[in-house]
């Protein structure tokens, strides 16, 4: 099990349950409404009885009062198809000492160990780490455990690419969870949720932000820089009227960003590494409804 | 010494060191910012602030480049070992040119001579020097600077120095250098080591031995004829060629006999092969028929693997000539020449010479001298005739002063020529005394007490010596003693090989035949042939100290007031200023660490 997740905090989690803003069909009897019509504890409507119904849904106080028989009918609570997409391009890891990676690590892990307490079909795609799933039950944990216990290597591929693939072989759809900086070109990012948004998923979009995401270089007045990713080579003016204009750069892709995720009815959530875990998922997550 | 009248560095060449600092530090400076290269996440947003950096555009060195650039400065000069050239008086140059300094140097891995290595040292000294300075050149064993001008002038003269045919006379040249008051410095170049000085004050001779490791290894090989000399019979003649091997190792040789015209042409007569053993001598003999050569050259070449082992080849050369001996005959006696009869014998001319002036006489222009009843300590180098010397004289002692009777002739006597016409059994002596037997004499009469008349040879004179009197004032006045004098003289008067050695004195008109080359000097300077009035006469130089490569003593300074502890020394004064300028270097270095380090650390 992670370190980052000791038993009191697993303890937590089970506590907590993940949830859909819409109703998807399962394969299986869960704990989500499906909108199969059929066994469950919700009621959903009346019909008349037809031959070979099952007796025992009979309603007999209608059939007192009306002399008609009727059947009950309920709405199916079915297990639900979870994906988590967790970005390992370098990004994720640059620089070393951010922790941006793990804190993107431990709320995919936290989700997923949600997801499989209640028995919902887990897909976890950390390019080129993990591709685990589908699978559901508590006994897979360890498998993600183990799979996004080491950091990803630096030349890892394209994570829209990676998402891309992951998403074509979804057969059922279901909640989708992208956990990425999204440090991505505009239309990149509106590539990769474009087409998790064609296979009918309720999407949730979580934002790991590192420190140096916020203010760059710190202790760097200018310098040749390069970017992680694509290897590229800038020389960077790093003084303090270009950081004023970097921060309002950022806030401008920041602000495209969650206006992309509203327009689309994307959940989206801001993590810093520094903040507390437990509070993100108890909290901001569940204004997004995602976590209850 | 009355200032520093500029400077210089022992290691010029160094000085380019500080050039490229110089565009090494700038290039530093220019790169500096870009060479580490900062990695972000991404640059999808630092895009925007790009800017071309500053230092691309124009170079702004900041006041810690000036502070570098001086270290570097001051780095190359105490690299170059600069020093304070003083206001100094002319400078003396002695190189050695002895025929020594001809051999291949070892240490130079080419065939560059130690006088090539002299030369090169010698320019790279003056290269240190103001071309304006005063400069004299001397060879060791002249009397007088072959140059004397300024340093800028002094290459020609350094460049035509050759290896001369001389002994080794560096103590006495340089001390006629350091007798020449105005000489400030004088800078000694032999190939002999010096011997360790233990003072550390610097003299006014500097000397510098070309001596590397290879060259003092004691295995410098080397091989010479050393002695040509004639073994002469009745009808030809033997030279004789003493080769000398000074080499620790065995070598082969060959051995060529050349005969030479008057006109100086060569021609291969006679080659020997023969292995000489390590330190060793070989005395091959070339017998040769008394013909139209009258000159001959003997050459020694190393064959095969051996010749590396020969490094000095100017002594690998010998010349010999026939010479026709003058017609000038001393006479030694208390009687004058007319009154022994001899102005009788027009073909000669006598001269008289007293028994007292012997020991003075300068006896080379005489073709031979006769001894009458007297006879010098040691045999002379000029042809003898020794008549009734006395009991008690060294080289031609009568073994008894008993006459004898009765002479009879010897085996040898019936082909000697000097008894050609001679009838012995009519000789009539009125007294014969015995002759004490010679290592290098034969009997040519014997009487009953034994030999009353020998003749032979001894380095290549001839001597006879005579137990009776033959002289026509005393006894019989017989034909067959007159015959037999004239037959002693001419026997003794022959033709002769013969050599000269360099430093001959010959006519302004002589030509040098081999190497035919003209002679500058009426001194021969070289060895070879020499064409002077119709007669060729060999020049030789035969040293072993010159040619034995090994056996070197070491230099011995002179010493005397004005000559030590001169206060100059340029390799104490580089040092020092080396230390200074590093000193320099540490103190910019921390004043660099801490300006620019804490600045650093702050920010």
């Amino acid at each position: 099990m992670l370190s980052s997740f000791p038993p009191e905090r697993l303890a937590i989690l089970e506590l907590l349950t993940l949830r859909s803003r819409r109703s998807f069909l399962g394969t299986r009897q869960g704990g989500h409404l499906s909108p199969k019509r059929g066994h469950g504890i919700e009621f959903s409507d009346y019909r008349q009885y037809e031959l070979g119904d099952n007796p025992r849904h009979i309603d007999w106080g209608v059939y007192a009062r009306s002399d008609r028989l009727y059947v009950k009918r309920f709405q199916e609570e079915q297990e639900l198809s979870v994906l988590i997409l967790v970005d390992t391009s370098s990004s994720m890891v640059v620089p070393e000492g951010q922790a941006k990676w793990f804190r993107a690590r431990d709320i995919a892990f936290a989700l997923s160990y949600i997801a499989l307490m209640q028995q919902d079909r887990l897909t976890v795609v950390a390019p080129e780490i993990a591709q685990i799933g589908p699978v559901s039950g508590p006994r897979a944990v360890h498998a993600i455990s183990r799979a996004l216990e080491a950091p990803p290597n630096r030349s890892c591929a394209n994570f829209v690419e990676a998402a891309k693939l992951a998403a074509g072989r979804i057969r059922f759809p279901g909640v989708a969870i992208v956990i990425s900086d999204f440090l991505l070109p505009n239309d990149e990012l509106r590539m990769l949720f474009d087409v998790l948004r064609a296979k009918n998923l309720d999407l949730t979009a979580i934002q790991v932000v590192g420190a140096e995401d916020l203010a760059p270089l710190p202790a760097v007045h200018s310098g040749l820089v390069l970017d992680s990713e694509t290897g590229e080579e800038l020389y960077l003016d790093l003084s303090p009227e270009a950081r004023e204009r970097y921060q309002q750069i950022r806030t401008r892709h920041q602000i495209l960003l969650e206006q992309y995720f509203e327009e689309n009815r994307i959940g989206f959530a801001e993590q810093t590494p520094q903040s507390d875990l437990i509070e993100f998922l108890t909290e901001h997550l569940a204004l997004t409804g995602l976590v209850q | 010494m009355s200032g520093i009248a500029g400077f210089s560095a022992l290691y010029p060449w160094l000085l380019t060191a500080v050039p490229i600092g110089f565009g090494l530090l700038v290039y530093v400076y220019r790169r500096r910012g870009t060479g580490k290269r900062l990695v972000v996440a991404s640059l999808l947003l630092l895009r925007t602030l790009e800017r071309t950096p500053q230092a691309r555009q124009r170079f702004f060195p900041p006041l810690r480049f000036f502070l570098e650039l001086l270290i570097v400065l001051l780095l190359g000069l105490a690299a170059a070992q600069l020093y304070p050239v003083s206001e100094i008086g002319p400078l003396g140059l002695v190189i050695d040119t002895s025929l020594s300094m001809g051999a291949i140097n070892p240490d130079e891995g080419s065939q560059r001579t130690f006088l090539d290595t002299a030369i090169t040292r010698a320019q790279a000294a003056i290269a240190e020097e103001s071309e304006r300075r005063p400069v004299k050149l001397f060879e060791a064993g002249k009397s007088s600077p072959v140059f004397s001008g300024t340093v800028g002038d002094l290459g020609p003269a350094l460049e035509a120095l050759r290896p001369r045919y001389q002994n080794d006379a560096l103590e006495a040249g340089v001390a006629l250098s350091a007798a020449d008051s105005t000489l400030e410095e004088i800078l000694v170049i032999s190939d002999r080591p010096e011997r360790t000085v233990t003072a550390k004050t610097k003299a006014k001779i500097r000397y510098l031995g070309l001596r590397g490791t290879t060259a003092t290894s004691k295995n410098m090989g080397n091989i010479a004829i050393t002695e040509l000399s004639q073994v002469r019979s009745e009808r030809s003649a033997t030279i004789r060629a003493t080769v000398r091997n000074f080499g620790r190792d065995a070598v082969t040789v060959a051995l060529t006999l050349s005969g030479i015209s008057d006109a100086g042409s060569s021609s291969r007569i006679q080659e020997q092969r023969l292995e000489i053993p390590a330190q060793s001598s070989a005395s091959p003999e070339f017998t040769v028929e008394l013909n139209q050569i009258r000159a001959y050259r003997v050459s020694v070449r190393a064959q095969g693997e051996s010749a590396r082992r020969d490094l000095l080849r100017n002594d690998n050369d010998g010349w010999i000539s026939l010479t026709a001996s003058d017609r000038t005959i001393g006479v030694v006696s208390d009687l004058t020449p007319q009154e022994l009869g001899l102005s009788r014998l027009p073909r000669f001319r006598f001269i008289a010479i007293p028994r007292t002036a012997w020991a003075e006489a300068k006896v080379d222009s005489l073709a031979l001298v006769i001894f009458h009843r007297w006879a010098p300590q040691a045999l002379p180098t000029i042809p003898s005739l020794s008549i009734l010397p006395p009991p008690d004289s060294r080289p031609f002692a009568l073994a008894s002063t008993a006459p004898t009777t009765s002479p009879e002739l010897t085996r040898w006597a019936d082909t000697s020529p000097l008894l050609t016409y001679v009838n012995v059994a009519a000789l009539s002596f009125a007294k014969s005394l015995p002759l004490q037997s010679q290592p290098w004499a034969q009997s040519i009469i014997s009487t009953s007490g034994g030999s009353v008349m020998q003749a032979g040879e001894q380095g290549s004179q001839r001597h006879v010596a005579m137990g009776f009197e033959i002289f026509p004032f005393e006894g019989s006045n017989s034909v067959g003693l007159g015959i037999l004098l004239l037959n002693s003289l001419r026997w003794l008067s022959e033709l002769t090989f013969h050599y000269d050695v360099v430093g001959v004195t010959v006519t302004p008109e002589a030509v040098m035949l081999d190497p035919a080359q003209p002679i500058d000097s009426v001194v021969v300077s070289r060895p070879g042939l020499v064409s002077e009035g119709g007669s060729l006469k060999a020049v030789n130089f035969f040293s072993d100290p010159e040619s034995d490569l090994n056996s070197i003593t070491p230099f011995e300074p002179p010493t005397g007031p004005g000559i030590a502890n001169v206060p100059l020394d340029v390799t104490k004064t580089a040092a020092q200023w080396a230390r200074g300028l590093a000193g320099a270097v540490l103190v910019l270095l921390l004043v660099d660490l801490i300006l620019f380090g804490i600045r650093r650390r702050r920010s």
